[in-house]
């Protein structure tokens, strides 16, 4: 059984048809590359997933359970988290804020209980705090922590975003382009962050990104789309073989 | 100068009940971007919701029960009726709350009637035998300036409703999550927020504030069915000269439009001063559009 299991995926949106019958398989424990052209449906899928959008058909299961019949704010309390291509970062508050709005699906204590700190709500502080630190260091974000987020350059911006994603302990975690934006040597140590998220943290990831030296470098497979439909899909060098790829990418060669 | 002073306390004390009702119509705005234009006949009728359990009880059990009715009655509207037209754009909301505002209206004239009804002013806040002499009792006098008792107590009130909240949005995990629905509805709904709830509780509070700030008009004036029409534009004009998403600056711009109000029906002429407030909003608009304390929204465009 796999981690995430996306099955026959479609929607869309009037008469353009974003994702068409889409299917493919996560196992626990690897990172899976998904590319293809600009428009393909990368990120749909991923919004398929966090339930931004509603799909027309198909199914999404995670750990066995339909992530389609849970509300979207849900979707967090089943095990995934998810960054964005543009950042969707509380702004005006600070790293801390950030990460604590992070966990926001960890605490169950409820207000009165937070109030007289009893006994739950003093566990779960402890563990949050423990949980925030660790990953604040993870992420060389320690310095950050009471800085407002809207002053701090943009790929500290991305780390920040990312620590607010693994604060809530995903099982699985969903990166939308993280290497956008980033220079040259940046993109180096994201491809060591990404791989000791999952060889540190375990954490099983799904990686939409364009910069193909990094998908290559860090995907066990990869999954390929072009106009909404599923191309190819195998390891990074089955994949740079494959003759639908080439095309996809580089337009019809009339070879 | 005394007369100048004196002219400033009256103005801060009127500018408390502004400063009220610019609160709760920033409580709305901060989080949805529509500016509930209801927000003083709610406070209208739910004041005429305590003065009929004043039939019945005490002032202050009368006062809190008015506010927890009032916070049900917030929810409910943003669920019924706000809820619809939340993906539409925001002028479609906008008209919503005037719709809501001619209908609070016409139900408080069916129900209550058109006369004013003699409303009480609160009771002193009493413990056993030691009592907080705020509401009633002499006015204060400092020199030559003067202020009642009972605008004492407003100011206070007004103070405390700031305290309440700001503690609330600081350091409980509910008032974050509010401030992160209200900064980012989709991160918001990503990290576990049940944002819809959150939309609703916005509006339940909007609602328990206005009713505070309908009570505290009703006992400095009376009971009637217009008395927030003119204290909603003031209130307005206070929430516009703050920023609308600051509840600190909504608090301060209340405030000095009262101070500015009664400056200018003092020194100018007694008729100007709903033309002031108007001043006021058109002078902010025009030379900072967000307002003293508004935040700037830069987009990547």
């Amino acid at each position: 059984m796999s981690l995430l299991q996306i099955d026959n995926l479609s929607i869309h949106f009037g008469g353009l048809v974003a994702l068409d019958g889409v299917s493919f398989e996560v196992e626990a424990g690897t990172i899976m590359g998904l590319i293809g052209p600009n428009g393909a449906g990368k990120t749909t899928v991923f919004n398929c997933i966090t339930r931004v959008y509603h799909p027309n058909e198909g199914s999404i299961q995670f750990e066995g359970q339909e992530l389609l019949r849970l509300p979207p704010h849900e979707i967090i309390r089943a095990g995934t988290a998810r960054t964005f291509q543009n950042l969707e970062l509380f702004s005006s508050m600070t790293v801390l804020e950030n990460l604590l709005v992070g966990q926001h699906s960890s605490f169950h204590a409820n207000p009165a209980e937070a109030a007289f700190s009893m006994p739950r709500s003093r566990a779960e502080e402890r563990l949050g705090v423990e949980r925030t630190n660790e990953i604040l260091n993870f992420l060389r974000l320690e310095d950050y922590r009471d800085v407002m987020v809207s002053g701090l350059p943009f790929g500290t911006k991305k780390r920040v975003e990312l620590a607010r994603a693994m604060v809530s302990r995903p099982r699985l975690l969903l990166l939308d382009e993280p290497a956008n934006g980033l220079s040259r040597g940046e993109v180096k140590v994201l491809i060591e962050l990404v791989r000791s998220l999952r060889d540190q943290l375990g954490v099983t990831i799904l990686l939409v990104e364009h910069h193909m030296g990094l998908v290559m470098a860090v995907s066990d497979r990869v999954t390929v789309l072009n106009f909404g439909r599923k191309i190819a899909e195998g390891t990074p060098s089955e994949v740079q073989r494959d003759p639908a790829v080439i095309e996809a990418y580089l337009g019809d060669t009339g070879a | 100068m005394e007369e100048f002073a004196q002219q400033v306390v009256t103005g801060v004390s009127i500018g408390s009940i502004y400063a009220i009702i610019a609160l709760a119509i920033v409580l709305i705005y901060r989080s949805t971007s529509v500016v509930n234009f209801a927000q003083g006949e709610m406070a209208m009728f739910t004041t005429f919701i305590t003065w009929s359990f004043l039939l019945r009880m005490d002032f202050w059990p009368a006062f809190l029960l008015t506010i927890v009715v009032a916070f049900f009655i917030g929810a409910a509207l943003e669920i019924v009726v706000m809820r619809p037209v939340e993906r539409a754009p925001h002028l479609n909301s906008i008209v919503v709350t005037l719709g809501l505002l001619a209908i609070f209206n016409s139900v408080a004239l069916w129900r209550y009637g058109p006369l004013q009804k003699p409303f009480p002013d609160p009771d002193n806040w009493c413990i056993g035998d030691s009592c907080l002499e705020i509401f009633q009792g002499d006015a204060f006098t400092a020199g030559a300036v003067t202020i009642s008792r009972l605008n004492v107590g407003i100011l206070f009130v007004a103070l405390m409703i700031m305290v309440a909240l700001f503690l609330m949005f600081n350091y409980t995990k509910l008032g974050l999550a509010m401030r992160a629905t209200a900064l980012n509805p989709v991160a918001s709904q990503l990290v576990g927020i049940n944002v819809s709830r959150m939309l609703a509780l916005g509006w339940g509070l909007a609602a328990a504030v206005g009713a505070v700030a309908g009570v505290m008009t009703a006992s400095s004036l009376n009971l009637s069915i217009d008395m927030m029409a003119g204290i909603l534009i003031f209130g307005f004009a206070g929430a516009v000269l703050g920023g609308l998403d600051s509840p600190g600056g909504a608090i301060i711009g209340g405030l000095s439009v009262g101070v500015f109000q009664v400056l200018a029906g003092n020194y100018i002429d007694s008729q100007i001063d709903l033309m002031a407030a108007f001043a006021i909003i058109f002078i902010v608009l025009v030379i900072r559009p967000t307002g003293l304390f508004g935040r700037r929204l830069v987009r990547r465009v």
